[in-house]
C-alpha cells in the first residue's frame, strides 16, 4: 500500500476508504479491526463535534464480523466491511429517522434505496449523524440537537445541512457518508470541513425512502476523504430505480472513472458573480487550482455564464414553495415542534403565488439551455463553493431573527445554481486559510457527467495534499 | 434590500391564508422582507408554443447528454 504519511500508518481509521478496502482485500486488516478503530475515535472525538445522534456500536461490530466471515468465503462486494454512517434522513427498516427534527414520524417499513444499495455492497452503518432540522439550513445549527462542530476548529460551523456527515468524515470517524444536496448541502459542508463532496445530477441517485425537502431540487451524494473514495460510494448508490421515477437508465461511471486522463480537458472560469468579495484564502485557492489544472495539462479558459442572480432567485422561489407544500400539515398542526429559524423559512414559502412558482419552474428549461450553450466545449467550470472559510458558530447563530435570511443567502450564494439546473458538481479540498481552516472549490459539470468531475478531482488530488491533512481534533 | 420592490405584506397574508396558514402583521412583514429579493430578481421569458422542453426541464436534465 502506498500510505500517504507516517501518521496515517499508525491508525487504520486514518486511511482512505480505497486504502482500507485494499488492505481488507489483501487480508492485512479485518473489518472488525477497522470498525473498532473507528469506534475508538468516535468514542473519543464524536462528542466534541456533536457528529453522531447515536452510535450503533453493537450492531456495527456484529455486521463487521459477518463481513469478515463473508470475505473469508470469497465475497468481493465493493464496500464489504466498510464503516460508513449517514445523516439521519434515509429510511432504515424498523427505525425512525429523526430528520434532525422533533415532529413525530412512524418507523419506516423499508430501507431507502441508497441504504439498501450500500448494504447490498457490504457497507456498515455506524449510526445516524447530525443534520440541520429537515435539512433546511446551510450552517449546521440545529435548535434541538445543538450545533455540529467543525473538526478543524470546534468553535466554527460545519456547514449544512449534511453537518454530521462532513465533520465525521473530516475527523476520520468514518470512511464516508451520504449527504443530500438541495441548495448546496453536500458541497458547502465539504468546503468548510476540508473533504470531497459530490452533488450528483438530478435523477442520478434515487431519492426513494429519503426525506424530501424540495422534490425537484433534491439530490443525494457522497461525502468522502478523496475523489477516489467518493467514486467508490457513488458507483454503488447511483443508477435507475423503479421506486423513483426521476432516475433515468443512464450508465453509471465505475470507480475507475476517477483514473481517466484529464489532459486536454477544458475547465471554464466564470466571471465576476463568483469572484466579487472573495475571502483572500478562497481567492488564493482559486489561483492554486488553476495552476494545478494547468500542470495537469487541462486547458483553463474564461467562460461567460448567464445571469446567476436571476437563477438564484428562481431557485429560492422553487425551494420555498416546494418545502412549504411538503411541510404544510405539520406547519399548521404542530408549528411549535419546529425550531424558530426552520419554521420561519418554511412559512416564507406560503408567500409565493402559484404563478411565481410555475414561472420559476418554467424558467428552468430556458436557464439550462442558456447554461449548456455557454459551456459548450467545456468539460467543467471552476467556482468557489462559498465566499469564506468556516465562520464561527456564534456569528452565524442568527436563530429566526431578521438577519437570518441575509446570512443564509450569503452562505448559499454559489451553491444553488447547480441545483436549479440539475447539474453535477463536486467540492474538492483546495487550500487552507492562514488560521488553518480548509477551503474547497467546486467543479461543475454537464448533466450526468459525474465521471469527468471525479476524474478531475482525483487528478488534482494526485498532485496536491489538501485532502490528506487530518484535523487537529483528538 | 432597500432598492427591492417589496411584495406587500397584506398580499402575503392573503396568499398564505389561502394555503391554510394564518399570519399576523409581524409575520407577514417578515415574510415580505424575506421573499421580496427573490421575487424582484426573477422573471421568466414569455411562453411560446411549441415549447422546446418540458416545463420543468426534467427531461432535458435527464437526457442532457443529447444536448450539447
Amino acid at each position: 500500500m502506498n500510505f500517504q504519511s507516517a501518521t496515517q500508518t499508525n491508525d487504520p481509521a486514518l486511511w482512505s476508504l480505497a486504502e482500507a478496502m485494499t488492505a481488507m482485500a489483501r487480508k492485512r486488516i479485518s473489518s472488525l479491526e477497522l470498525t473498532k478503530a473507528c469506534l475508538k475515535r468516535i468514542e473519543r472525538i464524536a462528542p466534541k463535534l456533536n457528529a453522531f445522534l447515536a452510535v450503533d456500536a453493537e450492531a456495527a461490530l456484529k455486521a463487521a464480523k459477518a463481513a469478515d466471515r463473508a470475505r473469508a468465503k470469497g465475497d468481493k462486494r465493493p464496500l464489504l466491511g466498510a464503516p460508513l454512517a449517514h445523516k439521519d434522513m434515509f429510511a432504515r427498516k424498523g427505525r425512525t429517522m429523526s430528520r434532525g427534527a422533533r415532529q413525530l414520524f412512524a418507523p419506516d417499513t423499508e430501507d431507502a434505496t441508497v441504504i439498501a444499495r450500500l448494504a447490498a455492497a457490504g457497507a456498515l452503518h455506524l449510526g445516524p449523524l447530525h443534520m440541520n432540522e429537515f435539512a433546511f439550513g446551510p450552517t449546521g445549527h440545529n435548535e434541538h440537537d445543538g450545533p455540529a462542530r467543525n473538526a478543524w476548529d470546534p468553535t466554527r460551523i460545519t456547514g449544512g445541512s449534511s453537518s454530521g456527515s462532513a465533520t465525521a468524515v473530516a475527523a476520520r470517524l468514518i470512511f464516508g457518508a451520504l449527504g443530500s444536496d438541495t441548495g448546496g448541502s453536500v458541497r458547502m459542508p465539504a468546503h468548510f470541513c476540508g473533504i470531497t463532496g459530490l452533488k450528483t445530477s438530478y435523477g442520478r441517485v434515487s431519492r426513494a425512502g429519503a426525506m424530501p425537502l424540495s422534490f425537484t431540487l433534491d439530490t443525494i451524494g457522497p461525502l468522502a476523504r478523496s475523489a477516489e473514495d467518493a467514486a467508490m460510494i457513488f458507483s454503488v448508490i447511483a443508477g435507475a430505480d423503479l421506486r423513483d421515477a426521476t432516475t433515468p437508465d443512464i450508465p453509471v461511471p465505475k470507480p475507475s472513472s476517477c483514473k481517466e486522463a484529464v489532459a486536454g480537458m477544458t475547465v471554464g472560469i466564470p466571471d465576476a458573480y463568483y469572484f466579487d468579495n472573495l475571502h483572500p484564502a478562497v481567492a488564493v485557492a482559486i489561483d492554486g487550482m488553476i495552476a494545478t489544472l494547468k500542470k495537469l495539462k487541462v486547458k483553463v479558459k474564461p467562460v461567460k455564464l448567464p445571469d446567476q442572480v436571476r437563477i438564484n432567485a428562481a431557485c429560492q422561489v422553487v425551494i420555498g414553495a416546494e418545502s412549504s407544500a411538503i411541510h404544510k400539515s405539520m406547519l399548521i398542526e404542530s408549528p411549535e415542534k419546529y425550531g424558530e429559524q426552520v419554521r420561519n423559512r418554511l412559512e416564507n414559502g406560503f408567500g409565493y403565488t402559484a404563478v411565481e412558482y410555475v414561472e420559476a419552474m418554467r424558467f428552468r428549461s430556458f436557464a439550462l439551455a442558456e447554461h449548456l450553450e455557454a459551456v459548450r466545449g467545456y468539460d467543467a467550470i471552476l467556482m468557489p463553493t462559498c465566499l469564506t472559510p468556516a465562520p464561527t458558530i456564534e456569528e452565524t447563530d442568527v436563530g429566526g431573527g431578521a438577519n437570518a435570511e441575509v446570512i443564509i443567502q450569503g452562505v448559499t450564494r454559489f451553491a444553488r445554481v447547480m441545483n436549479f439546473l440539475g447539474l453535477p458538481a463536486m467540492t474538492v479540498p483546495s487550500g487552507f486559510s492562514d488560521d488553518g481552516l480548509p477551503v474547497g472549490l467546486q467543479l461543475g459539470g454537464r448533466p450526468f457527467e459525474e465521471g469527468k468531475l471525479l476524474a478531475l478531482g482525483a487528478a488534482v488530488q494526485r498532485v496536491t495534499d489538501h485532502h490528506l491533512r487530518v484535523p487537529p481534533v483528538d | 434590500m432597500s432598492n427591492v420592490k417589496k411584495v406587500p405584506s397584506e398580499h402575503i397574508a392573503i396568499t398564505a391564508e389561502r394555503g391554510g396558514l394564518k399570519l399576523d402583521d409581524a409575520k407577514a412583514t417578515r415574510i415580505s422582507n424575506a421573499i421580496s429579493p427573490a421575487v424582484a430578481n426573477f422573471s421568466c421569458p414569455s411562453l411560446k408554443l411549441p415549447m422546446p422542453e418540458e416545463p420543468s426541464g426534467w427531461a432535458q436534465r435527464a437526457f442532457g447528454g443529447v444536448r450539447r
